[in-house]
């Protein structure tokens, strides 16, 4: 009884002392908020892609006086997560396809042009006709750049015809990609598929498009002719040890060759002839029916040639921000948000999904001449497709542990949920994210 | 409480983006039922009762072994207890749906069946 009382006083003590802490947090957070929508700061949000609008549509509520601009010629939106989905023949192309102006609130103002320069030093953006744009408070979220030409020979016209094919590049050749694999799903023959050193948007990506080609292939019948290869620039597949042996089980027993540290240079499209560069410096070259291309990725030339970027160290060239606040390491009225940051994991939608309520929270503490507290796990997500019907979602921080948003998914199990989750649930939720609900 | 926020704003953007089917839905089973009970007749008989739960467990039936074809799966995926879990829900939810419209069709072809002739 004694003690029972004895753990319930303490429980309540502490109940009582952590009420009052958030209460005090809550209201200091409040008052920040407050001093912040008091100020009629102008605020640039340079990328409209899904980084770039959810902030708009956050700061927006949260800022009623502040002059927002979004910079970005692009008007269509891009979903892309959908994309496997379109270069493996699941989806049409227009279910990816939509409106940047849908999701835009009226007050952020959008000027249709690429920015060229940043110049933190005094501020200020240049765009590509010589506009100049100033403001008080800066976010980059221009997302990443794919750097096909580094791979000799590569034409990116010609995909979608001689076996190539490549799911990043755009819906467009996600479609035309879709008639290069469903070509060789009927016939079979050596298939090839890439993954490159570089960081890369969504790493289960490849991943996935080796396994949704591998039950095309099933289904076509072109499994039995196939030969299947797989190629990383890197120690293993996929950046979680069990994951990664997983992967490999799975490959083995579908007869997929792994080779690592094996990156493709060059690509004869004629002749279909793809050309790889092993770690000892080792070129081989080897006949495709399918070649399955995933381009090294970087920052944005206009973030690259920047100040603004890391200028050494392996995230050289991306965006230096801390990787806790997401607030620029040299100029604190900078921040970043999305694939553009160079920090160690997380170029997803689901990064996005996480990291954008910081930026806007750790913003509002910097208007209001606070420090920035608000701190990011790293959180990552990207439901792996074992097969058309089955999925395994793997959510994990920097650290690589795993951080399930619904702890009663087992992570480790592919399920039909996680399949309904990818095919069904992820776009509305992508949506809602846009709109700066979740 | 941001998992029940995020499931909240998940179904609602599933349901944003099924708004045609859904106001087919609502439009249907509001003009069925206004039809429905303006009929002679109690609005609802017990015999009329016992046949629409029979027309669920049907539903029921056939949602629960078609669900996983209709979302490009396969009942034989279906290795994981969570997974028997949400179909056993989407079985049901869609059965249950399904009765605002089951019941007065149900009600229909009652009023306006051929007499038997002796
Ligand atoms: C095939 C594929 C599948 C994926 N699957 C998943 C998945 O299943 N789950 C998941 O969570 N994530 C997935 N992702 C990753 C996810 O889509 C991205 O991480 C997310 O879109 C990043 O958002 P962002 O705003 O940083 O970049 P983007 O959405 O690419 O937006 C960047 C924007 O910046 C603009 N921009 C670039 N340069 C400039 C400039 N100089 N001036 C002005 N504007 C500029 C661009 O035009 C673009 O509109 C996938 C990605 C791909 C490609």
């Amino acid at each position: 009884m004694t003690s029972m009382y004895k753990v319930s006083t303490i429980g309540r003590r502490k109940f009582l002392v952590g009420g009052a802490t958030a209460l005090a947090a809550a209201s200091s957070l409040n008052a920040i908020n407050v001093r912040a929508n008091e100020s009629s700061v102008r605020i640039v949000i340079v990328g409209s892609g899904a980084a770039g609008i959810s902030l708009a549509n956050r700061l927006s509520r949260a800022l009623k006086n502040a002059k927002i601009i979004i910079v970005d010629r692009k008007e269509t939106h891009y979903y892309w997560p959908g994309l496997t989905l379109v270069a493996t023949g699941a989806w049409p192309k227009s279910k990816v396809l939509d409106r940047n102006s849908r999701f835009l609130p009226s007050q952020v103002d959008w000027v249709k042009e690429m920015v060229i320069n940043f110049n933190p030093e005094v501020n200020r953006v240049e765009t590509d006709t010589g506009r100049q744009i100033e403001y008080d408070y800066l976010i980059v979220a221009s997302g990443v750049e794919y750097n096909y030409r580094s791979i000799e020979g590569l034409d990116i016209e010609a995909f979608g015809q001689n076996g190539l094919a490549s799911v990043y590049h755009s819906p467009d050749v996600a479609a035309l990609s879709w008639n290069a694999i469903k070509q060789y799903s009927q016939t079979g023959g050596d298939a090839i598929f890439t993954l490159p050193s570089t960081p890369v948007r969504c790493a289960g990506v490849p991943l996935q498009m080796a396994f949704l080609t591998i039950d095309r292939l099933k289904q076509n019948g072109g499994f039995g002719q196939a030969n299947l290869n797989f190629y990383s620039a890197n120690q293993n597949v996929f950046g979680l040890p069990w994951f990664n042996q997983f992967i490999l089980d799975r490959f083995k027993e579908d007869g997929m060759q792994v080779g690592l540290e094996t990156e493709l240079s060059a690509v004869d499209i004629g002749a279909r002839k793809a050309s790889f560069k092993k770690a000892d410096g080792q070129i081989f070259t080897q006949d495709y029916d399918l070649l399955h291309v995933v381009p090294p990725m970087r920052a944005p030339s206009s973030v690259r040639y920047s100040d603004l970027a890391w200028q050494e160290g392996n995230m050289r060239g991306w965006l230096a921000v801390d990787k806790d606040t997401l607030q620029h390491v040299k100029y604190s009225n900078v921040f970043g948000c999305g694939d553009v940051n160079g920090t160690s994991r997380g170029k997803t939608a689901a990064t996005v999904k996480m990291s954008v309520p910081i930026v806007v929270e750790n913003l509002l503490a910097v208007i209001a001449n606070e420090e920035p507290t608000a701190s990011f796990n790293g959180y990552t997500s990207c439901p792996l497709l074992t097969k058309f019907g089955a999925a395994m979602l793997i959510e994990f921080d920097y650290n690589g542990t795993l951080v399930s948003t619904f702890p009663f998914i087992d992570p480790y199990k592919e399920s039909w949920l996680g399949w309904v989750m990818k095919e069904q649930l992820l776009k509305p939720t992508y949506l809602q994210m846009l709109k700066g609900n979740v | 409480m941001s998992e029940l926020n995020l499931t909240f704003f998940i179904l609602l953007g599933y349901a944003q983006a099924h708004w045609f089917v859904i106001t087919i839905y609502i439009i249907g089973a509001l003009g069925l039922n206004n039809v429905a009970w303006t009929q002679k007749g109690r609005f609802f008989q017990s015999k009329l009762v016992e046949q629409t739960l029979m027309g669920f467990g049907v539903m029921f039936v056939l949602l629960f072994l078609t669900i996983p074809w209709l979302t490009g799966s396969s009942l034989f995926l279906m290795g994981y207890w969570l997974d028997w879990v949400l179909l056993f829900i989407m079985a049901t939810g869609y059965s249950l749906a399904s009765l605002v419209w089951m019941y007065p069709i149900i009600r229909f072809y009652h009023v306006f069946k051929p007499t038997e002739t002796k």
